[in-house]
C-alpha cells in the first residue's frame, strides 16, 4: 500500500499541475493575439449583421474588458481568471444572454459523455478482440482481409467518416436522421421510448466514431499480439498441450490487452476531438456542437468555458486511467 | 535388461530458410543422429552452443515449427508395449501425448510463465487441458502436493511469476512437468543462468524425482559438471552429429572421441594447477559443415581419411560407441 | 566511372526498395500521383482557380470541366490541384517542425535525466493531455485574418510535439540500457557518435513512420478547422473545399462532384501516406525483414 502512495500522490500532483498549466495556456492565448480581441469580436459581431440590444452590447464590452482585463495588472487578471474557473463561472453566454455559459455547457455535456463513453468502449472491445484474433492467426486470408479493412479505416479522419455515413445512410439511402439527438417533443427520461429514440439518432455519430476507433485498436492490438505470441510463455504454454482457445484468450490476448489500457490515455485527446467534430457534422447537441455555435456567434464566454472544461475533462480521464491501471496489472499490484 | 523407451533413428532435422528470391539455405541442426534412451535412466546430452542439442530435444518432443523441418529419420516412443511414431502425429494427438506421457522442462527464465495469472491457475489450465475429470478441489490438492515435493512453500501457488526467483521458477516448472505423471522428462538447460548452489539443489531434485516417480530424464546442458553429478549415460554432440555416447563413468575416465577428450581435459580438478588447453578454432557453421569428419579442422590427430569421409560408428561395448576414424584402426 | 557505378548501386537499391512489399509500391505510387497533381499539374492552371465566377456555376463533370464547377463559379479540378498543394505544404510543415521539436526534447530528456527530464516531461504531458482541437479553435478564432499555410502548420506543430517526446525518450532509455550501448561506450565512442552510428538504425523506422502519419494528422486538423469555418477561407485547401461545399448545401442540391472530390482525395491521400509509412518501417526494421526471410512463403 505504501508503494501505491508513492505512485498515487505524485500522479495527482502531476494532474493538478497539468490542469493548471493547461488553463494557463487558455488564459494566455487571447492575450498573445496581435489584434485587440475585444475590438475584433465586436467588429465581427456587428459585421455578421446580428442584432444585439444596446444593454447586452455594453455589458458585453464590460465583461470582455473584465475578461481581458484592462483592470489591474496581468497577475490580477490571472487570479481573477483562476477564481472564475474554479467557481465555474465564465460569465453569461453572449449569444444566449443572459444564460450563464456554464449552464449551456452542462446541458450539452451528458450528450457528449454518453456518446464518447459508448463508442470508445465498443470500439476498444471490438477492435482489440478482433485485432487480437487476427494477429494470432495472422497468416490466414481472412485475417489479412480484416487487416486491409482496418488499414483503410484507421487513417480516415473522423469527420470524413461522419460525412461518408451521412452521405450514404442519411441522404442516399435515408435510414437514419442526420441531425439532432432526439426527436422534437421527446423528453429525456428513463423510458424505453426515449432510449430507442436516442439510439436511433445517436446511431450514426456513434458508428462513425466506432469504425475509425476500431481501425486504431485493431491495428495496434494486432501488432502487439504478433509480438506476444512469440513470447516464451506462449510457446511453453503450447508445449504443455493447452488448447488453442485457452492460449489465445488467457495467454496471448490477456497479456496484450494491458498495454491497450494505457493506450486509451494516449488516444484520448484524439478521440475527444473526433467526437467534437462528429457532433458538428451531425448537429448533435454535445459540447462540440456548442463550441461550433460559439465560434460562429463569437460567443467568447462559451468558447472559454468549453475549452477549459475540455482540458479538465481529458486530464481527469487520463488520471483515472492511470490510477486504475496498477489495479489491473498484477506485476504492479503485487510488488 | 534395460528397455528402450525412445528410439531415435537416422534423424535429420534442418532449418530451411528462404533468403530472398529463390535460394533456400539449409541449416543442418540435427544431421543423421541415432541413439536410444533407456527406461528409467538419466541421460545427458552435452555440446557447445549451436551444436544442435536443443533442436534435437525439441524434435524428440515433437515440437516442430517452421522453418524447422524433419527431413528424414524417425523418433519412436515405446510406451506400454505400444510404439508411437511421434513425428507422424497431428496436433490433437500430440496434445494427448504431451504432458501425459512426456513433459518438456524449459529453462526457468524470466518469462517462461504467464505473467498475468497465478502459478496455481497456470497449473489448473494444464490439468484441465488434459484431464477434465479432475475436480477443482482435487486439482488444487495435487498442485500443493507437487509444489511441496519440489521443495517450495505453499504460498508459491498463489503467487505471480514475477514474485519468484530464477531458482524458484525452475522448480515450479519442474513441478508442473510432473503433475500429470509423465514418465519421460526432457530438461533443456535446467541449470543454466542459476548460481552453483541453486544448481545443486535442482540437480538433486531431478535425481529425487527419478527415484520417486521412476521417470526417464533427458538433461541437456553445455556444463560437464552437471552431467557428472546426476547422469547415468552421456551423449556428446558436435555440429549436428552425435560423436560419442556411453556410461558416465567410462566417458569421464576414458573418453574416446578427441572432442570428448578435450571437454574432459578442460574440466578443472581440485589441486590441478596445470594450464588448460582449449580447442582451437570455432564450431563450424551448420549451413556449410566441413567435409568428412566435422571435427577434423580442430582435431589434433586428424588424418587424411578424416578430411574426406564421415566416420562410422565404432562400438566399444554394448553401451558405449563413438564416431571416429582413429578408433577403427584399433 | 565511379559516379556511374554508384548511380547503378543507388538505382538497384531503389528498385529493391520499391519491390520490397506491396505496401511500399502502392504507397509510393499514390504519393507520386498526389505530388504530381499538387506540384506539377497545378502549375498549368489556365486561371486562378480560387477566383469566384471564373466559370459557369453548378455544372456536372464534363470534358470542359473535368470535375465540374461549384456554386461560386470555380473549376473543381483546378481548385483541387491548388488544394492538394496547400494541404500538403501545411502537412509537411506541421509534421516536420513538430517532429523536430519533439525529437530534440525527447533526446535531451532521455540523456540528461534528473530535473531537466522531469521538467520536460511535465510540459510534454500537458501538451499531450490538452485536447488539440479546442485550443486550435481558440487560437484560430483569435488570429483568423492572418492564417497562411506555413503559419497554420507551425501552430499545429506547436500543439502536437508532445507524443514524439515520449516515444523518443523511451527509445533512448531502452537503447541506453542495451548491451551494445555499453560496448560502444566502453570502446570509446563519443555520445554524438553513438547516436548517429548505433542508434539511428533503431530510431529511423519510427521517425519515418511518424513523419508521414503526422502529415496525415496535420492535414486532418486543417480540414477540421475549416469545417468550423476557421481556416483561411480564401485559400484553396482540401478543408476549405469541403467547407464551401457544405456551406452551399452541395449535398442537398445534388452537386455530388463538389463534395465528393475533396472527400475522396482526402481518403486517397491519407490512405496512401499511411500505407507508405507502414511499408517504410517494415523495410527499415531489420527484425521484420529477418522474420519475412525466415518464414518464407507459407502455403
Amino acid at each position: 500500500m505504501g508503494a501505491l502512495k508513492e505512485y498515487i500522490i505524485p500522479r495527482i500532483c502531476t494532474y493538478v499541475l497539468v490542469v493548471f498549466i493547461g488553463i494557463t495556456i487558455c488564459f494566455f492565448i487571447p492575450r498573445f493575439t496581435p489584434v485587440d480581441p475585444v475590438l475584433a469580436i465586436i467588429n465581427r459581431l456587428t459585421e455578421s449583421g446580428q442584432y444585439y440590444d444596446p444593454d447586452a452590447l455594453s455589458q458585453l464590452i464590460d465583461s470582455m474588458k473584465e475578461l481581458y482585463g484592462l483592470k489591474g495588472s496581468l497577475l490580477d487578471q490571472y487570479i481573477a481568471f483562476l477564481r472564475r474557473a474554479f467557481l465555474g463561472d465564465f460569465g453569461p453566454s453572449l449569444a444566449n444572454f443572459p444564460t450563464p455559459a456554464v449552464s449551456i455547457m452542462n446541458r450539452a455535456l451528458p450528450w457528449t459523455i454518453s456518446l464518447l463513453f459508448v463508442s470508445t468502449i465498443v470500439a476498444w472491445l471490438v477492435g482489440n478482440l478482433i485485432g487480437g484474433i487476427a494477429g494470432y492467426f495472422s497468416e490466414r486470408n481472412w485475417a489479412k482481409g480484416l487487416g486491409a479493412f482496418a488499414t483503410v479505416v484507421y487513417p480516415t479522419p473522423y469527420y470524413i467518416m461522419a460525412l461518408l455515413l451521412i452521405m450514404s445512410l442519411s441522404y442516399a439511402i435515408p435510414i437514419f436522421p442526420s441531425y439532432g439527438a432526439i426527436s422534437i417533443g421527446i423528453n429525456p427520461s428513463l423510458s424505453l421510448e426515449f432510449i430507442l429514440n436516442y439510439a436511433y439518432h445517436a446511431f450514426l455519430p456513434a458508428l462513425s466514431l466506432i469504425i475509425v476507433g476500431y481501425g486504431w485498436w485493431f491495428l495496434s492490438m494486432r501488432s502487439i499480439v504478433i509480438h506476444t505470441k512469440s513470447e516464451e510463455y506462449v510457446q511453453f504454454g503450447e508445449m504443455t498441450g493447452l488448447p488453442r482457445r485457452k492460449l489465445l484468450l488467457r495467454y496471448v490476448i490477456r497479456n496484450s490487452l494491458l498495454p491497450q489500457v494505457t493506450g486509451v490515455s494516449v488516444a484520448l485527446a484524439s478521440i475527444f476531438s473526433g467526437a467534437m467534430i462528429t457532433e458538428v457534422v451531425f448537429s448533435y447537441p454535445g459540447i462540440g456542437y456548442i463550441l461550433y455555435q460559439a465560434v460562429i456567434n463569437g460567443d467568447f464566454n462559451l468558447m472559454m468555458a468549453v475549452v477549459t472544461y475540455s482540458i479538465i475533462a481529458t486530464a481527469t480521464a487520463t488520471l483515472i486511467l492511470d490510477l486504475i491501471y496498477p489495479l489491473i496489472d498484477p506485476r504492479i499490484k503485487y510488488k | 535388461m534395460s528397455q528402450t523407451i525412445i528410439d531415435v533413428n537416422d534423424l535429420k532435422a534442418y532449418y530451411n530458410i528462404r533468403t530472398g528470391g529463390n535460394t533456400t539455405v539449409s541449416v543442418k541442426a540435427v544431421d543423421n543422429v541415432s541413439f536410444q534412451i533407456n527406461k528409467g535412466e538419466i541421460i545427458g546430452i552435452i555440446g557447445e552452443s549451436g551444436c544442435g542439442k536443443s533442436t534435437l530435444t525439441k524434435t524428440i518432443y515433437g515440437s516442430i515449427y517452421s522453418p524447422l523441418t524433419v527431413v528424414g529419420g524417425s523418433v519412436v516412443y515405446n510406451i506400454d508395449s505400444k510404439k508411437i511414431d511421434i513425428l507422424k502425429l497431428g496436433r490433437s494427438a500430440l496434445n494427448r501425448i504431451w504432458w501425459e506421457i512426456i513433459s518438456y522442462i524449459p529453462q526457468g527464465s524470466m518469462s517462461i510463465l504467464n505473467p498475468t495469472i497465478r502459478i496455481r491457475d497456470q497449473f489448473l489450465d494444464v490439468i484441465n487441458a488434459h484431464d477434465k475429470s479432475i475436480g477443482k478441489k482435487e486439482a488444487k490438492e495435487m498442485i500443493l502436493k507437487h509444489i511441496d515435493r519440489v521443495g517450495l512453500p505453499s504460498e508459491v501457488a498463489t503467487s505471480f511469476p514475477h514474485q519468484l526467483s530464477g531458482g524458484m521458477k525452475q522448480r515450479v516448472v519442474i513441478a508442473l512437468a510432473t503433475i500429470l505423471g509423465s514418465k519421460i522428462l526432457l530438461a533443456d538447460e535446467p541449470t543454466t543462468a542459476l548460481d552453483v548452489v541453486v544448481q545443486r539443489g535442482i540437480l538433486q531434485l531431478l535425481s529425487k524425482i527419478r527415484e520417486e516417480l521412476k521417470c526417464t530424464i533427458l538433461v541437456i546442458t553445455h556444463d560437464m559438471g552437471v552431467h557428472a553429478q546426476i547422469c547415468d549415460r552421456v551423449a556428446i554432440m558436435y555440429a549436428g552429429k552425435m560423436v560419442e555416447i556411453g556410461p558416465v563413468g567410462e566417458i569421464y575416465k576414458e573418453p574416446l572421441h578427441p572432442y570428448t577428450r578435450f571437454l574432459i581435459q578442460s574440466l578443472p580438478k581440485i589441486g590441478d594447477k596445470s594450464r588448460k588447453i582449449s580447442v582451437s578454432g570455432r564450431p563450424p557453421s551448420l549451413q556449410d559443415p566441413p567435409q568428412g569428419c566435422r571435427f577434423h579442422p580442430r582435431c589434433a590427430f586428424a588424418k587424411d581419411i578424416c578430411k574426406n569421409f564421415d566416420p562410422n560408428i565404432v562400438t566399444i561395448n554394448p553401451h558405449h560407441w563413438a564416431a571416429c576414424h582413429l578408433l577403427e584402426a584399433k | 566511372m565511379v559516379v556511374i557505378t554508384n548511380l547503378k548501386r543507388y538505382a538497384r537499391f531503389l528498385w529493391n526498395f520499391l519491390r520490397f512489399s506491396p505496401n511500399i509500391t502502392v504507397g509510393i505510387v499514390i504519393c507520386l500521383v498526389i505530388l504530381v497533381m499538387g506540384f506539377g499539374i497545378s502549375l498549368f492552371a489556365p486561371y486562378d482557380p480560387r477566383r469566384w465566377g471564373s466559370t459557369p456555376r453548378n455544372l456536372p463533370p464534363s470534358s470542359d470541366y473535368l470535375l465540374g464547377t461549384t456554386s461560386i463559379g470555380q473549376d473543381v479540378f483546378w481548385f483541387l490541384t491548388y488544394a492538394i498543394r496547400n494541404s500538403m505544404l501545411l502537412g509537411v510543415v506541421g509534421s516536420a517542425i513538430g517532429l523536430v521539436i519533439g525529437t530534440v526534447l525527447g533526446l535531451i530528456a532521455g540523456y540528461k535525466g534528473g530535473i531537466i527530464e522531469k521538467f520536460i516531461l511535465l510540459i510534454t504531458d500537458t501538451i499531450i493531455v490538452v485536447p488539440t482541437l479546442p485550443i486550435l479553435i481558440l487560437v484560430s478564432t483569435m488570429i483568423k485574418k492572418q492564417l497562411d499555410m506555413v503559419m497554420l502548420g507551425t501552430i499545429i506543430a506547436l500543439l502536437t510535439w508532445g507524443l514524439p517526446v515520449r516515444n523518443v525518450r523511451s527509445m533512448i532509455l531502452s537503447l541506453r540500457e542495451r548491451e551494445f550501448s555499453h560496448v560502444a561506450s566502453f570502446s570509446g565512442f563519443k555520445m554524438l557518435n553513438i547516436i548517429t552510428s548505433e542508434y539511428t538504425p533503431h530510431v529511423l523506422p519510427w521517425i519515418s513512420a511518424s513523419f508521414i502519419s503526422r502529415i496525415n494528422m496535420a492535414i486532418g486538423m486543417e480540414v477540421t478547422l475549416s469545417i468550423f469555418g476557421l481556416s483561411s477561407l480564401q485559400e484553396a485547401t482540401l478543408g476549405t473545399m469541403i467547407y464551401w461545399a457544405l456551406n452551399y448545401q452541395a449535398l442537398l442540391k445534388g452537386l455530388w462532384w463538389w463534395i465528393l472530390t475533396p472527400v475522396v482525395t482526402i481518403i486517397f491521400s491519407v490512405l496512401g501516406l499511411f500505407i507508405l509509412s507502414v511499408g517504410i518501417s517494415e523495410f527499415l526494421n531489420p527484425r521484420i525483414r529477418l522474420h519475412r526471410i525466415m518464414i518464407g512463403e507459407k502455403k
